[in-house]
Parts: structure tokens; C-alpha cells; sequence
């Protein structure tokens, strides 16, 4: 009866402490994240830092239908000067081995960047 | 292959042809368009359109081929790219080639969005008083053009690019500095679309030039820049107008278009997320 009683009060301490400690841990990391994006907003404002008071803190894009493909997982907001939470990937994203196309003619390299 | 280059459009365009005389041919084409359909020349025919009270204004050939196109857009994306934005682009400050574009101290107000146009043959109807921009469409049409006249295999207006090489690698640029990726395009078109281009300050904030129709504001997405492959350059830029706009569901969105067949997106943590249908070159 003892056992069957200390159990789960044992099991509900394990359960508060770990969410403490999450929550604890995600503060102190979003502290930083923070004070990281205040340095560098204030050691150098750029032009495209500023643009980004327009972007949203979305975590990632809506999946689509036939998969996602994840290029570079990365986070570079505390470099842009944006506060946004930092995020992790979809877990839900197909990653895909993309074969470079097979070439018959001299590859002519172009560039886009946006208009 | 050679390429070569000038300005036209307030942006670079990059001719790559096997000759000489090719450069000049795509010059003189796009110098005719920009004088069509350009809303800051004053002698442009668009610029006559937009001053004019008129509600029904008859149209030259050639605006009407673009005007075509701009109804054909704003279909397919839903009336996300919508040419009736000329008056929001103005309220914001962009009413004069970009390089010339000031920061404003007031934020504008903006017009009522009670607005509607409509081609009929070549009569463009419109609630008096509507203005357009085509700086968008023009680019990516005349890009077209060029290359279905057989005048180069490939013309890159300012990243709206048209390609009839199968070997077509397009480099796509990092806001934040550098390639974000290199795609293959081959035979078809890319056009990338960013906020880190084109912005200013209206009331101490910072703006760019993609206005969401829905809103009349400057875009508010987590996207820093979209690229779209499609079969032609006008429906690659719009679709990545497009994609920007929708911010989260760009990219699911622009996977269940039939038009589209790929679309790539630089996202505000520096991620870079692509539909299936991409080719990493």
C-alpha cells in the first residue's frame, strides 16, 4: 500500500522538477539570444538588419503536400539583429539526396538575387 | 557564350548569347518596353494611363499583351499580385525611379481599396482615379520576350531570368551575404524576389517595396527571399511575389501549383526550405 501511494507522488516530483528545469534552461537561453541581438543591433545597424522589423517569427514553413526540402537547418538571428525565438526545423520535413542533373552542354552560370 | 550587360528597367539586365549583335537587339527591346510601361517616365504610355481620370482608356498593343499578362497573374495568385498597386506604391514613397526614392517622415495614408480593373480587348476599365505599376511584370515579360524571339538563349533582368540552355545553373543570392543555393533551371525560367532589396525609411521604420495588396503595406513575412523555377520568367517572378507574401504557407501553396515547379525560400533564421520539385545543381 505504502509503495503503491509513494509511487506516484514520486513520479509527480520527477515530472515538476524536469519541467522546471526545461523552463529554467529556456529562459536562460532566450536571455542570451536577447542580449546577443541588443549587442549586435547596437555595434552595427545594416540595412538588411533593419528590414527584417517587418518580418514575422514564424518557426518554419507550412509543410508541403509532396515534402519539404531543408537545404541549411540553421540560425543566424542573433547575427541579422532580429529577436525571434530560436527554432528548430519541422520535425515532420522529408530530407531528400538531390542528383546533379546529368550536363551535355558547357553549364552557364547565372545569378538571381531578388528585385 | 558571351554575356554582357546594361541598365534597363532601374536594374541590370544580363544578355548571354552566342553573338555580338544580340546584346543590342535585346537592348533596343527592352528600352521599348520600359517606354511603355514605365510609371516614371512621364512620356510612357502607362504614366499617360495613370494621370488620365478616364474610366475607360484604349490601349497600344504591346501594353495591352502586358495588361493580358497582369489579369492572367493576379488570377493565378489570387489577386496577391495585383498592378492596381501603383497608388499604395506612391503613398509609401516609391513614386520615383528607386535610386531616387526618400525617406519619408510621416507614414502615408493610404488609399481606400475600393478599386477594380479589367481588360476588355484592348479598352483597360478602371475605377477613375486607379493607378498601376508594372515594374514587376515588365521585367520578366520583356525577358521572355527576348528569348521566344530567338534573340538570345538567356536574359537575366535583374534575376528574372529566361533560359532556353538546358544547362542553366542559377546562383541564388543570401541576403545575408554569399549563395544560399545553386539550382538548376535548364530550359525554363527563376525569378527571385527579396526584402533586403529596394527599402527605405517612412517614420523612422524601415519599408520595402513588396506591398501586400491585403494589407496596403509593406509585406510582413518571415521570408528574407523567395525564388521560384517556372516555364516563364513573368510567372516565375510572380510566383515568387507570391510565395513572400504568404510567409509560412508560401511554400505549400506554391507546391500545388501546377505552374510552379519549384520554389525555394531564404527564411529569417537563415534556414533555406525548398519544395520537392527542386534541383540542386
Amino acid at each position: 500500500m505504502i509503495r503503491k501511494r509513494f509511487l506516484p507522488l514520486r513520479g509527480a516530483k520527477i515530472v515538476a522538477w524536469t519541467v522546471a528545469a526545461v523552463a529554467w534552461m529556456t529562459a536562460a537561453i532566450a536571455g542570451r539570444v536577447t542580449a546577443a541581438t541588443t549587442t549586435t543591433q547596437t555595434a552595427a545597424p545594416d540595412a538588411s538588419a533593419s528590414v527584417t522589423e517587418t518580418t514575422t517569427q514564424t518557426t518554419a514553413p507550412a509543410l508541403p503536400q509532396n515534402g519539404l526540402v531543408v537545404i541549411r537547418a540553421g540560425s543566424t538571428n542573433s547575427a541579422r539583429g532580429v529577436q525571434a525565438v530560436q527554432t528548430q526545423p519541422q520535425q515532420t520535413v522529408v530530407r531528400r539526396v538531390v542528383q546533379t542533373p546529368t550536363v551535355v552542354q558547357t553549364p552557364t552560370r547565372q545569378r538571381s538575387g531578388g528585385s | 557564350m558571351h554575356s554582357d550587360s546594361f541598365h534597363a528597367m532601374g536594374t541590370t539586365v544580363t544578355v548571354t548569347a552566342e553573338h555580338a549583335p544580340s546584346f543590342t537587339s535585346v537592348r533596343d527591346l527592352f528600352d521599348h518596353v520600359e517606354q511603355v510601361c514605365s510609371r516614371f517616365l512621364d512620356d510612357s504610355e502607362l504614366a499617360e494611363v495613370n494621370r488620365s481620370q478616364d474610366e475607360a482608356v484604349t490601349l497600344s498593343p504591346l501594353l495591352t499583351d502586358v495588361f493580358d499578362e497582369a489579369s492572367n497573374i493576379r488570377a493565378l495568385t489570387h489577386g496577391l499580385i495585383d498592378p492596381a498597386i501603383g497608388g499604395l506604391m506612391k503613398a509609401w514613397g516609391y513614386d520615383r525611379t528607386f535610386e531616387d526614392v526618400v525617406d519619408l517622415d510621416q507614414a502615408p495614408i493610404l488609399p481606400v481599396d475600393d478599386s477594380e480593373w479589367w481588360l476588355e480587348g484592348c479598352t483597360l476599365h478602371r475605377t477613375p482615379g486607379l493607378e498601376f505599376d508594372l515594374g514587376g511584370i515588365a521585367k520578366g515579360w520583356t525577358a521572355d520576350l527576348a528569348v521566344q524571339l530567338d534573340l538570345a538563349p538567356i536574359v537575366n533582368a535583374g534575376g528574372d531570368l529566361r533560359s532556353v540552355r538546358e544547362a542553366t545553373v542559377v546562383d541564388i543570392d543570401d541576403p545575408s551575404g554569399g549563395i544560399a543555393a545553386s539550382l538548376h533551371v535548364g530550359v525554363g525560367a527563376l525569378a527571385t524576389s527579396s526584402v533586403a532589396k529596394r527599402s527605405w525609411t517612412v517614420a523612422g521604420r524601415r519599408v520595402h517595396h513588396i506591398i501586400d495588396p491585403r494589407t496596403g503595406t509593406p509585406a510582413t513575412t518571415p521570408i528574407l527571399s523567395a525564388s521560384v523555377i517556372a516555364d516563364r520568367a513573368v510567372l516565375a517572378e510572380a510566383g515568387a511575389k507570391t510565395v513572400l507574401l504568404l510567409g509560412s504557407e508560401g511554400l505549400a501553396w506554391a507546391d500545388q501549383q501546377e505552374w510552379i515547379r519549384a520554389a525555394l525560400c531564404v527564411w529569417n533564421d537563415g534556414s533555406i526550405y525548398a519544395t520537392a520539385g527542386v534541383t540542386v545543381a
